[in-house]
C-alpha cells in the first residue's frame, strides 16, 4: 500500500513567535517498494517529512495516508506507524546502548510480545539482511564495533520490526567512502530482496541517485522537484542553481545534447549512457 | 531548534531594562531586596509595590509573565503565611483549642506575603530581562575584586557559563534520543515500573556518552582557540555604562536609602 500525502502543512511552534512554516502544501505519492532520494538545502523540512511519515509529527492541515492509515488518527507516540515507517536518525549509532549486539536487537521487539522462538529468527534474519555475520556478531559489544558497522547495526534494529519502508535522515552522514559504498549496496538489496521502500534525505544527488529510482527536491518547504532518477535532466537549470550537480553520464549526455546531438538524455545508468553515445557516433 | 530554546526567564525583547548593564540590574535587584526585607510597614510596602510596577513597566513583558514566575511559589508563601498566623501573641481575634489566632498574626503574615511576592517580583525583573549569559557575565565582574584574594572567579564564572549553556543543549539531546528510541519500536509507556525504568537506560546510557564526547569536543575547541585556564585575560565585548544605567542606579539608591532613612526618623514599630 502506498504513501500519500495531500497539501500536507506543517508548522513548527504554530502558536508561538517563533512559529517557522517548515512544510507547506506538499502533495506526492509513493508506491510500495519505491526508493525515493529527497534533496535540499539544510532546512528546507527534509527530516520533518521523513518525522511526518513515521507518525512523530502529525501535519496541521492536509492529509497524509501511510498504508492506509490516516496519520492523524493515531495517538501521539503510537508504535503504529513505526512498524510501518522505521525512521532511521542520522548518526543513528548513537542511540546503542545495550551491552550486546543481541540484547540491543531484542529491545525494540519487546513491546511486540513475540516468543524467543520468533525473536531469535528475527535478530538473525536482520543480521543477514545488513550483512553481518550472526555467530560473529551477536555477542560482541555494540561500542567495540567500527562506525560502518555500528551503522549497519542500527539499520539492523528498525529490520527486526520488519517495516514496510526505512526512513533513513542523511544516512550517509559520517561514512568514509567504502562505508558509503556498502550501505548503498546494502539499501539497494533490502529494496531488491525484501522489497522495503526506502526514502531517503542527503545531500550529494550522486550518491543517491545511484540507489534511488525517484529525486525530489525541497525547498523552503515546498516540493519543487518529483522527479524520475532518469529523467533528471529534465530539470537541469533548477538543480544546478541550488548546488546539485547531476550524476557524471547524465550530465554529459546532456551537454551532447547541449551541443546539437541528437540524443535522449533520460539514462538510467552509466552503462546505458555509454551504450547510446556509441550507437550515436 | 535549539535557538528556540531560551533557558530560564529570559524572554527576548527589545526594551530599557533589557539594555541596561547586567551589573547595574544585579546591584538594583540586591538593593530592591534590602529595601523590601527593611521595609516593614504596610505604607512602605505599597510605596515598593508601586515603584516594582513602575520599574518592570520599563520591560515591555507583559505583567502575566511576571505572574508566572510568581506563581509556583504561592505554595510555600501560603504555607510561611499560615505558620506565621499561629506563631504571633497579641489579641485573640479567635481562639479554638489550642489555636489562637491573633489580630497581629494575621496582619504580619500578609505583610509578609507580599513581601515575599515582592521580592520574587524584584528577580523576576532581572530575569525576564537578562539572558543567563550576561548575568553570569555582570555576576563575574562584580566578583572580580575576590580575584585579589586569589579566589578563582574566572573559572567559577567560565564553569557557570558552560554548565548553563548545556542545560539546553542535553535537554534537546535527550528529547532527540528519545524520538529516536521510540522511532525503533521502544516503548516508554508500557510496562511494570520496573521495565519502564530499564527503558530508560535507552536515554541515559546514549545521553551520558554523547555528554562525554560533547564535553570532549569542548574542551578540544577551546584550547585549538587558544584557551587555557589561570591566565590572565581580557574581553572581547567590554561592557560599558552608559547614561541611563547611572540614571537606573542612582533612583534605585535613592529608593533604598529613603526607607532607610525613613526608618531612622521612626524606628521599627513591630
Amino acid at each position: 500500500m502506498p504513501i500519500k500525502a495531500e497539501n500536507v502543512v506543517y508548522t513548527y511552534q504554530a502558536k508561538a513567535v517563533y512559529a517557522r512554516k517548515a512544510l507547506q502544501d506538499i502533495t506526492f505519492q509513493i508506491d510500495e517498494g519505491e526508493t525515493v532520494g529527497i534533496i535540499g538545502r539544510a532546512g528546507a523540512g527534509k527530516t520533518t517529512l521523513l518525522k511526518l511519515l513515521n507518525g512523530l509529527l502529525k501535519p496541521d492541515a492536509g492529509r497524509l495516508f501511510i498504508d492506509e492509515i490516516d496519520s492523524s488518527t493515531i495517538k501521539k507516540n503510537s508504535s503504529v506507524l513505526i512498524k510501518k515507517a522505521g525512521l532511521v536518525w542520522q548518526f543513528p549509532e548513537q542511540q546503542l546502548f545495550e551491552t550486546t549486539v543481541y540484547k540491543e536487537l531484542v529491545f525494540g521487539l519487546k513491546s511486540q510480545h513475540l516468543d524467543s522462538a520468533e525473536q531469535n529468527k528475527r535478530v538473525r534474519e536482520a543480521l543477514e539482511q545488513v550483512g553481518l555475520d550472526y555467530e560473529r556478531f551477536h555477542n560482541r559489544q555494540p561500542s567495540t564495533l567500527s562506525t560502518g558497522e555500528k551503522r549497519r547495526l542500527s539499520i539492523a534494529c528498525f529490520l527486526v520490526l520488519k517495516p514496510r519502508y526505512l526512513l533513513l535522515d542523511e544516512a550517509m552522514a559520517g561514512l568514509d567512502a567504502s562505508g558509503t559504498e556498502r550501505l548503498i549496496e546494502l539499501l539497494s538489496r533490502l529494496n531488491r530482496k525484501d522489497r522495503v521502500g526506502i526514502i531517503i534525505t542527503g545531500h550529494h544527488l550522486g550518491q543517491l541517485s545511484r540507489l534511488c529510482n525517484r529525486i525530489m527536491l525541497l525547498e523552503e518547504g515546498r516540493l519543487l522537484v518529483d522527479s524520475p532518477t532518469a529523467e533528471l535532466t529534465d530539470y537541469y537549470n533548477i538543480l544546478m542553481e541550488r548546488g546539485f550537480t547531476l550524476p557524471v553520464h547524465q550530465e554529459v549526455l546532456y551537454q551532447l545534447k547541449g551541443r546539437g546531438w541528437d540524443i535522449n538524455s533520460r539514462v538510467h545508468d552509466a552503462e546505458e549512457a555509454v551504450q547510446r553515445i556509441l550507437s550515436s557516433l | 531548534m535549539t535557538e528556540y530554546i531560551s533557558l530560564g526567564q529570559y524572554i527576548p525583547v527589545e526594551s530599557f531594562l533589557h539594555r541596561l548593564d547586567p551589573r547595574i540590574k544585579i546591584l538594583s535587584t540586591l538593593m530592591l531586596t534590602i529595601a523590601l526585607i527593611s521595609a516593614d510597614t504596610m505604607l512602605e510596602l505599597a510605596l515598593l509595590a508601586i515603584a516594582l510596577l513602575v520599574l518592570s513597566s520599563l520591560s515591555n513583558i507583559k505583567i502575566a509573565e511576571y505572574w508566572k514566575g510568581i506563581t509556583p511559589f504561592l505554595f510555600i508563601i501560603f504555607i510561611t503565611a499560615v505558620i506565621k498566623i499561629f506563631l504571633v501573641s497579641g489579641n485573640s481575634v479567635l481562639s479554638v483549642w489550642l489555636i489562637n489566632i491573633t489580630a497581629e498574626g494575621l496582619k504580619s503574615a500578609l505583610n509578609l506575603s507580599i513581601r515575599l511576592i515582592l521580592i520574587i517580583y524584584s528577580a523576576q525583573i532581572l530575569l525576564l530581562t537578562t539572558s543567563i549569559v550576561s548575568l553570569t557575565d555582570g555576576l563575574g565582574l562584580l566578583l572580580r575584586p575576590l580575584e585579589l584574594m586569589r579566589f578563582p572567579v574566572h573559572e567559577l564564572v567560565m564553569i557557570m557559563t558552560i554548565s548553563l549553556r548545556f542545560i539546553p543543549v542535553l535537554l534537546n539531546e535527550s528529547r532527540r534520543i528519545r524520538l529516536a528510541q521510540i522511532s525503533r519500536g521502544i516503548d516508554f509507556q508500557e510496562g511494570s515500573i520496573w521495565e519502564r525504568t530499564q527503558t530508560y537506560f535507552a536515554i541515559l546510557v546514549p545521553l551520558i556518552n554523547a555528554s562525554f564526547q560533547k564535553a570532549n569536543d569542548l574542551a578540544e575547541a577551546m584550547e585549538a582557540r587558544g584557551y587555557t585556564a589561570g591566565k590572565k585575560r581580557n574581553r572581547l565585548y567590554e561592557l560599558n555604562l552608559s547614561r541611563s544605567d547611572y540614571i537606573y542606579l542612582f533612583i534605585i539608591s535613592m529608593l533604598l536609602s529613603g526607607i532607610i532613612m525613613y526608618h531612622a526618623v521612626y524606628p521599627c514599630q513591630f
